[in-house]
Protein backbone atom coordinates (compact mmCIF):
# COMPACT_ATOMS: atom_id res chain seq x y z
CA UNK A 1 0.00 0.00 0.00
CA UNK A 2 2.42 3.11 -1.74
CA UNK A 3 0.49 5.71 -0.15
CA UNK A 4 2.73 9.04 -1.50
CA UNK A 5 5.61 9.29 -3.23
CA UNK A 6 6.66 12.69 -4.08
CA UNK A 7 9.71 14.16 -6.36
CA UNK A 8 8.70 17.97 -6.58
CA UNK A 9 11.14 20.64 -7.72
CA UNK A 10 13.50 22.41 -4.67
CA UNK A 11 11.16 25.48 -5.94
CA UNK A 12 7.66 24.09 -5.47
CA UNK A 13 9.07 22.55 -2.12
CA UNK A 14 10.35 26.21 -1.17
CA UNK A 15 6.67 27.68 -2.02
CA UNK A 16 4.58 25.39 -0.28
CA UNK A 17 5.86 26.68 3.74
CA UNK A 18 2.35 26.40 4.78
CA UNK A 19 0.24 24.08 6.60
CA UNK A 20 -1.66 22.68 3.86
CA UNK A 21 -1.24 19.06 4.79
CA UNK A 22 -1.86 19.71 8.52
CA UNK A 23 -5.08 21.37 7.55
CA UNK A 24 -5.81 18.33 5.60
CA UNK A 25 -5.31 16.36 8.32
CA UNK A 26 -7.28 18.01 10.59
CA UNK A 27 -10.23 18.25 7.70
CA UNK A 28 -9.97 14.61 7.11
CA UNK A 29 -10.23 13.80 10.68
CA UNK A 30 -12.99 15.88 11.29
CA UNK A 31 -14.82 14.49 7.78
CA UNK A 32 -14.07 11.01 9.86
CA UNK A 33 -15.57 11.95 13.15
CA UNK A 34 -18.89 12.92 11.10
CA UNK A 35 -19.02 9.78 9.08
CA UNK A 36 -18.06 7.37 11.46
CA UNK A 37 -14.45 6.67 10.74
CA UNK A 38 -13.11 5.91 7.38
CA UNK A 39 -9.16 5.99 6.84
CA UNK A 40 -7.74 9.31 7.35
CA UNK A 41 -4.64 9.15 7.06
CA UNK A 42 -4.93 6.84 3.83
CA UNK A 43 -5.88 9.87 2.06
CA UNK A 44 -3.27 12.85 3.19
CA UNK A 45 -0.06 12.45 2.79
CA UNK A 46 1.50 10.44 5.65
CA UNK A 47 3.45 10.54 7.52
CA UNK A 48 3.52 14.41 7.92
CA UNK A 49 7.40 15.45 7.00
CA UNK A 50 9.34 18.42 7.56
CA UNK A 51 12.47 19.29 5.79
CA UNK A 52 15.16 22.01 7.07
CA UNK A 53 18.52 23.32 5.83
CA UNK A 54 21.51 24.58 6.90
CA UNK A 55 24.92 25.37 5.18
CA UNK A 56 26.22 22.05 6.67
CA UNK A 57 22.91 19.62 6.39
CA UNK A 58 19.83 19.10 5.75
CA UNK A 59 17.31 17.40 8.63
CA UNK A 60 14.57 15.48 7.74
CA UNK A 61 11.89 15.17 10.79
CA UNK A 62 8.51 12.91 10.09
CA UNK A 63 6.03 11.96 12.57
CA UNK A 64 5.51 9.02 13.18
CA UNK A 65 3.32 8.06 16.58
CA UNK A 66 3.61 4.23 17.52
CA UNK A 67 6.09 2.85 15.05
CA UNK A 68 9.09 1.04 16.40
CA UNK A 69 12.73 1.37 15.34
CA UNK A 70 12.38 -2.13 14.25
CA UNK A 71 9.48 -1.31 11.94
CA UNK A 72 11.02 1.17 10.20
CA UNK A 73 13.38 1.19 7.37
CA UNK A 74 15.75 4.07 5.89
CA UNK A 75 17.56 3.92 2.69
CA UNK A 76 19.37 6.38 0.20
CA UNK A 77 20.70 6.45 -3.28
CA UNK A 78 21.51 9.44 -5.05
CA UNK A 79 19.90 12.45 -3.94
CA UNK A 80 17.13 10.61 -2.23
CA UNK A 81 15.94 9.40 0.75
CA UNK A 82 13.57 6.69 1.50
CA UNK A 83 11.09 6.00 4.62
CA UNK A 84 9.67 2.61 5.00
CA UNK A 85 7.64 1.41 7.84
CA UNK A 86 4.45 -0.05 9.29
CA UNK A 87 2.78 1.58 11.93
CA UNK A 88 0.42 -1.30 13.96
CA UNK A 89 -2.59 -0.44 16.22
CA UNK A 90 -3.94 -2.89 18.92
CA UNK A 91 -6.34 -5.44 17.13
CA UNK A 92 -9.70 -5.44 18.15
CA UNK A 93 -10.60 -8.06 20.76
CA UNK A 94 -13.74 -9.69 21.65
CA UNK A 95 -15.69 -8.55 24.77
CA UNK A 96 -14.34 -5.02 24.58
CA UNK A 97 -16.28 -2.02 23.68
CA UNK A 98 -14.77 0.78 21.42
CA UNK A 99 -15.91 4.12 21.48
CA UNK A 100 -13.26 5.93 19.53
CA UNK A 101 -11.40 3.86 16.76
CA UNK A 102 -9.26 6.72 15.07
CA UNK A 103 -6.06 5.68 14.83
CA UNK A 104 -4.86 3.43 11.92
CA UNK A 105 -2.91 0.89 10.93
CA UNK A 106 -0.73 1.92 8.07
CA UNK A 107 2.36 1.33 5.89
CA UNK A 108 4.07 4.25 4.76
CA UNK A 109 6.77 4.59 2.06
CA UNK A 110 7.51 8.04 1.25
CA UNK A 111 10.44 8.92 -1.34
CA UNK A 112 12.44 12.52 -0.92
CA UNK A 113 14.63 14.03 -2.93
CA UNK A 114 16.81 16.94 -1.50
CA UNK A 115 18.15 19.63 -3.63
CA UNK A 116 21.88 18.92 -3.14
CA UNK A 117 24.07 16.02 -2.63
CA UNK A 118 25.03 14.94 0.77
CA UNK A 119 27.30 12.36 2.03
CA UNK A 120 25.64 8.98 2.32
CA UNK A 121 27.94 7.20 4.97
CA UNK A 122 27.55 9.97 7.59
CA UNK A 123 23.45 10.19 7.72
CA UNK A 124 22.59 9.42 11.53
CA UNK A 125 18.62 8.80 11.93
CA UNK A 126 17.12 8.82 15.54
CA UNK A 127 13.42 7.99 16.57
CA UNK A 128 12.82 10.20 19.80
CA UNK A 129 8.99 10.14 21.51
CA UNK A 130 7.61 9.30 17.83
CA UNK A 131 9.41 11.82 15.79
CA UNK A 132 12.50 10.41 13.09
CA UNK A 133 14.87 12.88 12.44
CA UNK A 134 17.16 12.04 9.88
CA UNK A 135 20.80 14.24 9.61
CA UNK A 136 22.12 14.38 5.94
CA UNK A 137 25.61 16.14 5.93
CA UNK A 138 26.11 17.83 2.45
CA UNK A 139 29.43 16.77 0.65
CA UNK A 140 31.87 19.65 0.76
CA UNK A 141 30.74 20.66 -3.12
CA UNK A 142 27.67 21.11 -1.94
CA UNK A 143 28.08 23.36 0.51
CA UNK A 144 27.21 26.97 0.20
CA UNK A 145 30.15 29.61 -0.40
CA UNK A 146 30.67 33.15 -0.62
CA UNK A 147 32.63 34.54 -3.32
CA UNK A 148 34.83 37.66 -2.27
CA UNK A 149 34.66 39.97 -5.52
CA UNK A 150 37.93 41.88 -5.62
CA UNK A 151 38.33 45.42 -7.41
CA UNK B 1 -9.89 23.52 14.09
CA UNK B 2 -9.13 22.37 17.47
CA UNK B 3 -12.24 22.76 18.93
CA UNK B 4 -14.10 19.54 17.83
CA UNK B 5 -17.98 18.37 17.52
CA UNK B 6 -19.43 17.15 20.14
CA UNK B 7 -20.61 13.62 20.14
CA UNK B 8 -22.43 11.45 22.21
CA UNK B 9 -21.69 8.31 21.54
CA UNK B 10 -24.84 5.79 22.09
CA UNK B 11 -24.86 3.56 25.21
CA UNK B 12 -20.89 4.51 25.40
CA UNK B 13 -19.67 5.56 28.91
CA UNK B 14 -17.55 8.57 27.26
CA UNK B 15 -18.51 11.46 25.76
CA UNK B 16 -16.78 14.38 24.13
CA UNK B 17 -16.91 17.44 25.97
CA UNK B 18 -18.06 20.80 23.48
CA UNK B 19 -15.09 22.79 24.54
CA UNK B 20 -15.31 25.49 25.87
CA UNK B 21 -11.82 26.00 25.57
CA UNK B 22 -9.65 28.73 25.45
CA UNK B 23 -6.13 29.10 24.27
CA UNK B 24 -3.87 30.51 27.13
CA UNK B 25 -0.53 29.62 24.97
CA UNK B 26 0.64 30.78 21.91
CA UNK B 27 1.21 28.30 18.87
CA UNK B 28 -1.59 26.15 16.91
CA UNK B 29 -3.53 23.57 18.70
CA UNK B 30 -4.44 19.92 16.96
CA UNK B 31 -6.68 17.25 17.64
CA UNK B 32 -4.88 14.19 18.52
CA UNK B 33 -6.19 10.71 16.89
CA UNK B 34 -7.79 8.49 19.76
CA UNK B 35 -8.36 5.19 20.71
CA UNK B 36 -11.03 4.25 23.85
CA UNK B 37 -11.91 0.97 24.63
CA UNK B 38 -13.67 -0.53 27.63
CA UNK B 39 -12.98 -3.31 29.23
CA UNK B 40 -15.35 -4.50 32.66
CA UNK B 41 -12.59 -3.53 34.84
CA UNK B 42 -11.06 -0.03 32.87
CA UNK B 43 -11.30 2.44 30.19
CA UNK B 44 -8.38 2.25 27.93
CA UNK B 45 -7.43 5.54 26.28
CA UNK B 46 -4.28 5.79 23.37
CA UNK B 47 -3.42 8.82 22.01
CA UNK B 48 -1.15 9.97 18.98
CA UNK B 49 0.90 12.72 20.40
CA UNK B 50 4.99 12.47 18.57
CA UNK B 51 7.04 15.22 19.58
CA UNK B 52 5.56 15.48 23.49
CA UNK B 53 7.73 14.69 26.47
CA UNK B 54 6.58 13.26 29.26
CA UNK B 55 7.29 16.77 30.91
CA UNK B 56 5.20 18.16 28.68
CA UNK B 57 1.97 16.28 28.88
CA UNK B 58 -0.84 17.25 31.10
CA UNK B 59 -3.76 15.02 31.83
CA UNK B 60 -6.25 16.22 34.01
CA UNK B 61 -9.44 14.80 35.56
CA UNK B 62 -11.93 16.40 37.41
CA UNK B 63 -15.33 15.96 38.26
CA UNK B 64 -15.89 13.35 35.58
CA UNK B 65 -14.09 15.93 32.58
CA UNK B 66 -10.86 14.31 31.51
CA UNK B 67 -8.64 16.74 29.94
CA UNK B 68 -5.42 15.81 27.56
CA UNK B 69 -2.93 18.84 27.01
CA UNK B 70 0.48 17.73 25.23
CA UNK B 71 2.84 20.35 24.10
CA UNK B 72 5.03 19.62 21.85
CA UNK B 73 8.33 21.45 21.37
CA UNK B 74 10.30 22.30 17.92
CA UNK B 75 12.95 19.90 17.57
CA UNK B 76 14.17 22.75 15.12
CA UNK B 77 17.19 24.63 16.40
CA UNK B 78 18.42 27.81 15.12
CA UNK B 79 20.02 28.81 11.79
CA UNK B 80 17.57 25.82 10.06
CA UNK B 81 15.50 27.14 7.15
CA UNK B 82 12.60 25.32 5.33
CA UNK B 83 13.05 23.16 2.51
CA UNK B 84 9.34 21.44 2.96
CA UNK B 85 6.96 22.10 5.87
CA UNK B 86 4.19 20.19 6.20
CA UNK B 87 3.09 19.87 9.92
CA UNK B 88 3.40 22.59 12.59
CA UNK B 89 4.30 22.16 15.95
CA UNK B 90 2.10 23.18 19.08
CA UNK B 91 -0.81 21.49 21.39
CA UNK B 92 -2.89 18.98 20.96
CA UNK B 93 -5.72 18.91 23.16
CA UNK B 94 -8.54 17.04 23.80
CA UNK B 95 -11.36 16.93 26.11
CA UNK B 96 -13.91 14.00 27.60
CA UNK B 97 -16.16 13.20 30.08
CA UNK B 98 -16.33 9.95 31.56
CA UNK B 99 -19.29 9.02 33.19
CA UNK B 100 -18.02 5.92 35.02
CA UNK B 101 -16.74 6.55 38.03
CA UNK B 102 -12.57 6.23 37.86
CA UNK B 103 -10.43 5.21 40.71
CA UNK B 104 -8.57 8.50 40.32
CA UNK B 105 -5.62 6.64 42.37
CA UNK B 106 -4.96 4.01 40.37
CA UNK B 107 -4.59 6.13 37.36
CA UNK B 108 -2.02 5.19 34.89
CA UNK B 109 -0.03 7.32 31.90
CA UNK B 110 2.47 6.11 29.67
CA UNK B 111 3.94 7.80 26.92
CA UNK B 112 5.44 5.61 24.67
CA UNK B 113 6.73 6.48 21.25
CA UNK B 114 4.53 9.49 20.92
CA UNK B 115 1.52 7.66 21.76
CA UNK B 116 -0.06 8.05 25.40
CA UNK B 117 -1.85 5.31 26.57
CA UNK B 118 -4.03 5.87 29.95
CA UNK B 119 -5.33 3.22 32.10
CA UNK B 120 -8.39 4.23 34.05
CA UNK B 121 -9.41 1.58 36.42
CA UNK B 122 -13.36 1.80 37.13
CA UNK B 123 -13.74 2.35 40.79
CA UNK B 124 -14.77 -1.33 42.76
CA UNK B 125 -18.91 -0.35 43.11
CA UNK B 126 -19.06 0.60 39.46
CA UNK B 127 -17.70 -2.51 38.09
CA UNK B 128 -20.71 -4.90 36.71
CA UNK B 129 -21.44 -8.02 38.60
CA UNK B 130 -22.83 -11.26 37.83
CA UNK B 131 -25.70 -11.87 40.37
CA UNK B 132 -26.10 -15.49 40.71
CA UNK B 133 -29.71 -16.92 40.13
CA UNK B 134 -30.50 -19.43 43.38
CA UNK B 135 -32.99 -22.06 41.95
CA UNK B 136 -34.71 -24.40 44.49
Amino acid sequence: MILTSFRPSVRRWEATINNFDRMRHEMEHLVDSIAGGTSGHLLGTFPATNITQTPDCFHIRTELPGVKISDLEISTVDRKVAVQGRRDVEPEENGVSYHRRERKPVEFNRNIELPSEFDREKVEASLTNGVLTITLPRVEAAKPRTIQVSN
Amino acid sequence: MANEMTHAIQGGNSVEVGDQFEQTRPGPFFTPAVDIFEKDEAITLLADMPGVKSDDLEIDLRENILTLNGRCESFEVEGETDVVREYETGTYHRRFTLSDTIDQDKIEAKLVDGVLRLELPKSEETRPRQIPVMSE
